[in-house]
């Protein structure tokens, strides 16, 4: 199926949303489990995320991402669209770099640079191979 | 079991029920007219899968948590290719196996 341009830079603005909160979100994620004390039990988990106002924070962050996702895959498949999301992982480790301090060596810039000729690869394609209208009324 | 190979072993299975509920998603836009259903199942099984990272980011670093979770990308493309009928290309493929990859190093030098 092709798309228009119009489409296209929907989808494009639809995606860059979806890479943003999705690194916010591992970065508020992985602060909040900073802040919860040893675990002796999986419900303790439970128990303790609910009180931790970072997780509500985190509540909302995944909601934003669902409505912003579902538009997305309006103009694209799965196989297409969620591939491109690895983008997070550039931003994610640069970023935990800079806020928790955790390393950036070679290893990790060869696996950065693999990551992004992996989505270039995926991007290549068209976005949509199916129809995904047959239903609509 | 050390909490790393628990961590490992739980990570797994998150990508698994994340590429699940990336399928309800999806076909939450395929049949709009079930749109709620889909959107709600996809949900609940999410949130699942959220409570279940949590515990794994309380047992790994996030520097090795995260990248191993390119995972989700290889289920998420045999789900898509096996329920919604998606043709993964070759290149789409290629594409995936080296995200795959960087995401492995990213994971392997922490």
């Amino acid at each position: 199926m092709s798309s228009t341009p119009l489409t296209r830079s929907r989808l494009a603005v639809g995606l860059t949303t979806s890479i943003l909160l999705d690194t916010l979100a591992q970065l508020v994620w992985k602060e909040a489990a900073l802040r919860l004390p040893p675990l002796t039990a999986f419900a303790d988990v439970v128990q303790t995320g609910l009180h931790q106002p970072l997780f509500i924070v985190l509540g909302l962050i995944f909601v934003l991402q669902l409505l912003v996702w579902l538009k997305v895959l309006e103009h694209a498949d799965l196989s297409f669209a969620q591939p491109i999301t690895a983008l997070s992982y550039v931003a994610v480790c640069g970023l935990s770099v800079l806020w928790f301090g955790e390393n950036l060596d070679a290893r990790r810039l060869i696996g950065i640079a693999l990551v992004l000729l992996g989505i270039w690869f995926v991007s290549r394609g068209s976005a949509l191979t199916i129809s995904s209208a047959e239903d609509k009324p | 079991m050390s909490p790393i190979t628990t961590g490992l072993a739980l990570l797994v299975l998150c990508a698994w029920i994340e590429g699940a509920s990336q399928i309800c998603f999806k076909q939450a836009v395929n049949f709009p007219r079930r749109k709620a259903l889909w959107v709600g199942i996809g949900s609940v099984v999410h949130l699942a899968e959220a409570v279940l990272y949590t515990v794994v980011l309380a047992l790994l670093d996030l520097s090795i948590a995260y990248p191993l979770s390119g995972l989700v990308f290889v289920t998420t493309a045999c789900l898509s290719a096996w329920i919604l009928r998606e043709v993964v290309t070759p290149t789409r493929w290629i594409g995936v196996m080296l995200i795959l990859a960087g995401a492995g190093l990213l994971a392997a030098s922490a």
